[in-house]
């Protein structure tokens, strides 16, 4: 699929993603692409230890 | 009255180094402050220029059958402070099974009659035993002090330190974590400090607080940073630490 032009919001909108949602989406990539620089980082954060990560927020 | 209880995740995190400048910051902002040093390190005392020698502490004074709160002092820029005293290993163990009973520490604090404007800073062992859980329920705040590195990331997500905080709401809802020593030109500890951000969005302090030589120089010099070098960056950033306190206090800094 090409778009017109790079505006975050416009792609959103094609894409059905809500902008607000963009932010996090983002930041989630970031910290994917540094977990996997980072062996040790990534076992600590895998998905079984969700129920820390709810608590701290 | 706002009572702060300040833990390291783990050991050599900067515990008693942050407990004493921000004391020393939010004492130059006008602020009334106790230092109370509940960790049997006993170095909090070395920060406001006690001798080395010294062994007089709360702790030696119980042990000593002597009234604990006699073992005050007070710096020479004003900051009152507590040390915890020199104790060989069966002192302390007599001292933390023996003498400290049930909700000792809340009872003490609440026997001084401070006024409700005064600052108590908890100085607090990462260790959980009698003293730092009864801190960590005494408290209206618990500063949770890590440095970026993964030994500390590790025990934030396991330990029985972070188990036992964050299975009680009443403590994870008070719990405030800093980021100390945070290396700039580390690629490792800049991507752990985003990760940190992102686990703990607003329980994290929004000031950080960077790797300092003028933090380890003023230790040295027995003194705190804002004494030793007052325009340095690490200056800045625990001087805005004492300020986001205060905005969490809505303390005003006369």
């Amino acid at each position: 699929m090409e778009y017109e032009n790079n505006d975050v919001k416009a792609l959103c909108k094609n894409s059905n993603i809500d902008p607000i949602n963009y932010k996090e989406i983002k930041e989630s990539e970031t910290i994917t692409k540094i977990k996997k620089k980072w062996p040790l980082l990534d076992q600590i954060l895998l998905i079984n230890n969700q129920p820390f990560i709810q608590r701290t927020k | 009255m706002p009572i702060l209880c300040v833990q390291g995740i783990q050991g050599s995190v900067g515990n008693s180094t942050v407990v004493a400048n921000v004391a020393r910051l939010l004492q130059e902002l006008n602020q009334d402050v106790l230092v109370f040093d509940l960790n049997p390190n006993n170095l909090l005392r070395l920060h406001f220029n006690m001798d080395w020698q010294n062994p007089v502490g709360w702790a030696s004074h119980i042990t000593h059958k002597k009234p604990w709160y006699q073992a005050a002092f007070k710096c020479e820029q004003g900051v009152q402070f507590i040390p915890f005293g020199t104790l060989d290993y069966t002192e302390y163990e007599h001292l933390i099974h023996e003498v400290i009973y049930e909700n000792w520490l809340s009872q003490q604090l609440e026997n001084l009659n401070f006024p409700a404007s005064k600052w108590i800073i908890l100085n607090t062992s990462n260790e959980l035993n009698t003293l730092s859980v009864q801190a960590l329920n005494a408290c209206n705040m618990i500063i949770r002090v890590c440095t970026p590195d993964l030994s500390c990331l590790s025990q934030l997500v396991n330990s029985i330190q972070s188990n036992y905080i964050n299975s009680r709401p009443e403590l994870s809802d008070k719990a405030f974590f800093l980021i100390n020593k945070l290396s700039a030109v580390s690629q490792l500890e800049n991507d752990l400090s985003l990760v940190f951000k992102n686990l703990m969005q607003k329980k994290l302090i929004p000031v950080n607080v960077h790797d300092d030589e003028n933090i380890k120089e003023a230790f040295a010099f027995k003194s705190t940073v804002s004494l030793y070098a007052s325009k340095s960056a690490a200056t800045k950033e625990l001087r805005s630490l004492a300020i986001w306190l205060l905005t969490q206090f809505n303390v005003q800094s006369s």
